[in-house]
């Protein structure tokens, strides 16, 4: 990819825009600890209940988080018209989307996942703390390319997020289901690769190779 | 389109030849019958201009009846034929041909044909100077055809002279001519005038994009068929050499067009019978055009007629209904019908099109990258605010510009990706006066660079071109 060209361009400037006052980069991240520090709260003190319940909560709050932050992603550019004119102006969207991932993993998810091994201390986990946040960097892109997915879905309709959110919700369980299983095993046995977090890495890859096709096929129909 | 040249053709002869030339170099050019209409020659100039089809170009010239008569060659620097008719210079003779001294000057004397013979005979141009080619010589042009675009003339040679007057017969383009009196090479050709300062010549650009085949010619020469001679890839490249170097001077080409000359690709496209639906109902039935470099057509209907639909099928969004797009890159004869070609087409929608927390300098950096452009300089940064008329808001997010300064800006994505096709979508909608006449000279440059533009819009925009209105047959 050469350094100018579409890829490159919408990537520096969502960065740019995210950076921005109101560009919202720390939503997903806010998000994410506020979901945490609560759950912490409705656990009650009790360490060995909060620690148990570590890798759920984290892979709850990362999932909502990152299915929040991305819900509008594609919205905003419909409604500015930039999806008209790159659809138009471009071979395919593939760059468009490829920009569109990019900035998503490092400003949205790449906060998420740096969070965790505090997120997971707080919750008394102990020495797995930088593992579990390893693992759910194995498990959050794939959750990316589903909310991506999902946003494309929304992106024609009018406050579609939630609409995007209900038909995710059974696309990212197994994601969750893994997930956290592994990480469990994880902070019970040390054992990075289980077979769980193998399924996790799979699961992930699946995604990565089937959702950018239907995302942008989402996308195409949504200008429709 | 071609009945107005019809007519022409009847009322001045066989022939009619449209002269092009950038802004403001003098290239109001007629040449008029001598006898009868020789003496008629002004008011001829203005019915000439007063045609619709061709008053937006920079002028015209029309040889009558050359076997009988002969005719006079008007040339006029800018306001010359206007004011003072007598002293346009040139000739048409009957067995000379046409002639156009190198230097032509407002004021000069007619040239009678005989003189110019003479002068030629005997030092090629009293003028002298670096080109060669001090004066072009066509030699009876008996037919010839404008194209429906206005594009280019055709006429046909006849007699080459035999000491090679031609000396530039690169820049023709060939067409072989299959006509009564036998196959000859048909010169074919767009005409430019270009200035240096203090003279005029002429330059004759070949249009490499003719297409014309089978073309209606006036009565006498109604059975004539014109075909395409393939191969001219050397005459194009040199006319894009030639073209860049008039961009580098200091023409009026490069002070409107800060990225340069003609672009490098010439797109057609061809509509048949297109037709869109969107969510099953039919919009818009029947839209067929066909648009070479450098024309325009601006599509009028009603609200909900399906002009939006109908660029939204051009641009891809959605598949059409009925009918093709044929696309073309360059001037073979490969019409696809698959999509426009790759990075080919700029897309100017209707909506706001401004991200609200950049500024517009980031605006432009954005769009300079996103279209692959070599970075601008701050003159050149400055140079396009202005022309923008965005100056003073170089900074300021574009939250806090108003719906006419950001398609306004907008319009610095037409200058900057430098793509041959424009698909327009209510382009001067929210713009003031000034600002429409902005998008005007933008679309003017975009089709002297050989580009096509596409505008659906409500309100007839003054760029000219060809008007498709759909909706209610």
């Amino acid at each position: 990819m050469s350094i100018s060209g579409p890829f490159t361009a919408i990537l520096v400037r969502d960065v740019k825009v995210a950076l921005r006052s109101g560009g919202g980069w720390f939503h997903a991240l806010l998000f994410y600890g506020l979901f945490a520090g609560l759950s912490a709260l409705a656990f009650g003190p009790e360490l060995s209940a909060l620690s148990e319940a570590a890798p759920a909560v984290i892979w709850l709050a990362a999932a909502l988080a990152v299915q929040f932050a991305v819900a509008d992603i594609f919205a905003r550019d419909v409604a500015d018209g930039f999806l008209y004119a790159i659809s138009a102006e471009e071979e395919s969207l593939f760059g468009y989307y490829a920009a569109k991932a990019s900035f998503v993993a490092a400003a949205i998810a790449a906060p998420v996942v740096l969070a965790t091994p505090l997120v997971m201390a707080m919750f008394g986990a102990g020495p797995g703390s930088i593992t579990g946040a390893a693992m759910l960097a194995i498990g959050l892109p794939g959750l990316i390319f589903l909310s991506l997915f999902t946003a494309a879905i929304a992106a024609g309709l009018q406050a579609g997020g939630m609409l995007a959110i209900a038909i995710s919700a059974p696309l990212v369980a197994p994601v969750l289901i893994f997930g956290v299983i592994a990480t469990e095993k994880l902070l019970a046995s040390q054992v990075f690769w289980s077979p769980e977090a193998m399924f996790l890495a799979a699961l992930t890859l699946i995604l990565g190779a089937a959702m950018p096709l239907f995302t942008i096929a989402a996308l195409r129909a949504a200008l429709e | 389109m071609a009945g107005v040249f019809d007519g022409l053709c009847e009322f001045l002869g066989d022939v009619v030849l449209i002269v092009f030339g950038e802004d403001g170099v003098g290239d109001e050019l007629a040449v008029f019958p001598k006898p009868p209409l020789g003496d008629n020659a002004l008011p001829l100039a203005k019915k000439i201009r007063q045609y619709p089809a061709i008053s937006d170009i920079d002028g015209a010239f029309a040889v009558c009846d050359l076997e009988q008569n002969g005719g006079v060659v008007g040339v006029d620097e800018a306001a010359g034929l206007h004011e003072a008719p007598e002293a346009d210079a040139g000739f048409l003779g009957k067995g000379g041909g046409v002639y156009f001294a190198r230097r032509v000057k407002v004021g000069n004397a007619v040239l009678k044909g005989r003189e110019h013979e003479k002068r030629r005979a005997g030092k090629r141009c009293a003028a002298g100077g670096d080109e060669p080619q001090s004066s072009i010589a066509l030699e009876w042009f008996h037919g010839a055809i404008i194209n429906r675009g206005k594009r280019a003339a055709i006429g046909r040679f006849v007699r080459r002279e035999a000491s090679g007057a031609f000396v530039a017969p690169s820049r023709w383009c060939g067409l072989r001519y299959k006509g009564p009196v036998g196959n000859s090479t048909l010169v074919c050709c767009k005409w430019r005038l270009s200035a240096r300062p203090g003279l005029m010549y002429l330059t004759v650009h070949c249009a490499p994009v003719l297409e014309i085949r089978h073309f209606r010619c006036p009565e006498r020469i109604s059975n004539w068929t014109l075909s395409i001679v393939r191969g001219f890839g050397h005459v194009a490249k040199k006319n894009k050499e030639r073209r860049r170097m008039n961009g580098r001077g200091a023409s009026s080409l490069s002070s409107t067009q800060p990225f340069g000359a003609a672009y490098a690709r010439r797109i057609s496209l061809d509509l048949r019978d297109l037709g869109g639906d969107r969510g099953g109902l039919p919009i818009f039935r029947g839209a067929s055009f066909r648009l070479k470099p450098g024309e325009a057509v601006q599509i009028f209907g009603a609200n909900g007629a399906g002009k939006s639909s109908l660029l939204g099928v051009l641009a891809g969004h959605f598949p059409a209904s009925e009918g093709t797009v044929y696309w073309r890159d360059g001037n073979s004869d490969d019409w696809r019908e698959d999509k426009p070609p790759r990075e080919a087409v700029l897309f100017l929608g209707h909506e706001r099109g401004a991200m609200a927390s950049l500024t517009v300098v980031e605006h432009l950096d954005f769009w300079r990258a996103r279209y692959r452009r070599p970075s601008m300089g701050p003159e050149r940064v400055t140079a396009l605010l202005s022309r923008l008329r965005l100056e003073n808001y170089a900074d300021e997010p574009a939250a806090r510009l108003s719906a006419g300064q950001k398609r306004r800006l907008d319009f610095a994505r037409l200058i900057i990706a430098a793509r041959p096709v424009w698909l327009l979508d209510e382009p001067t909608a929210f713009v003031d006066e000034a600002g429409s006449a902005l998008f005007a000279s933008l679309v003017a440059d975009h089709l002297k660079r050989g580009g096509v533009a596409i505008a659906a819009t409500h309100e007839r925009l003054a760029i000219g071109g060809f008007e498709c209105v759909i909706g209610q047959a």
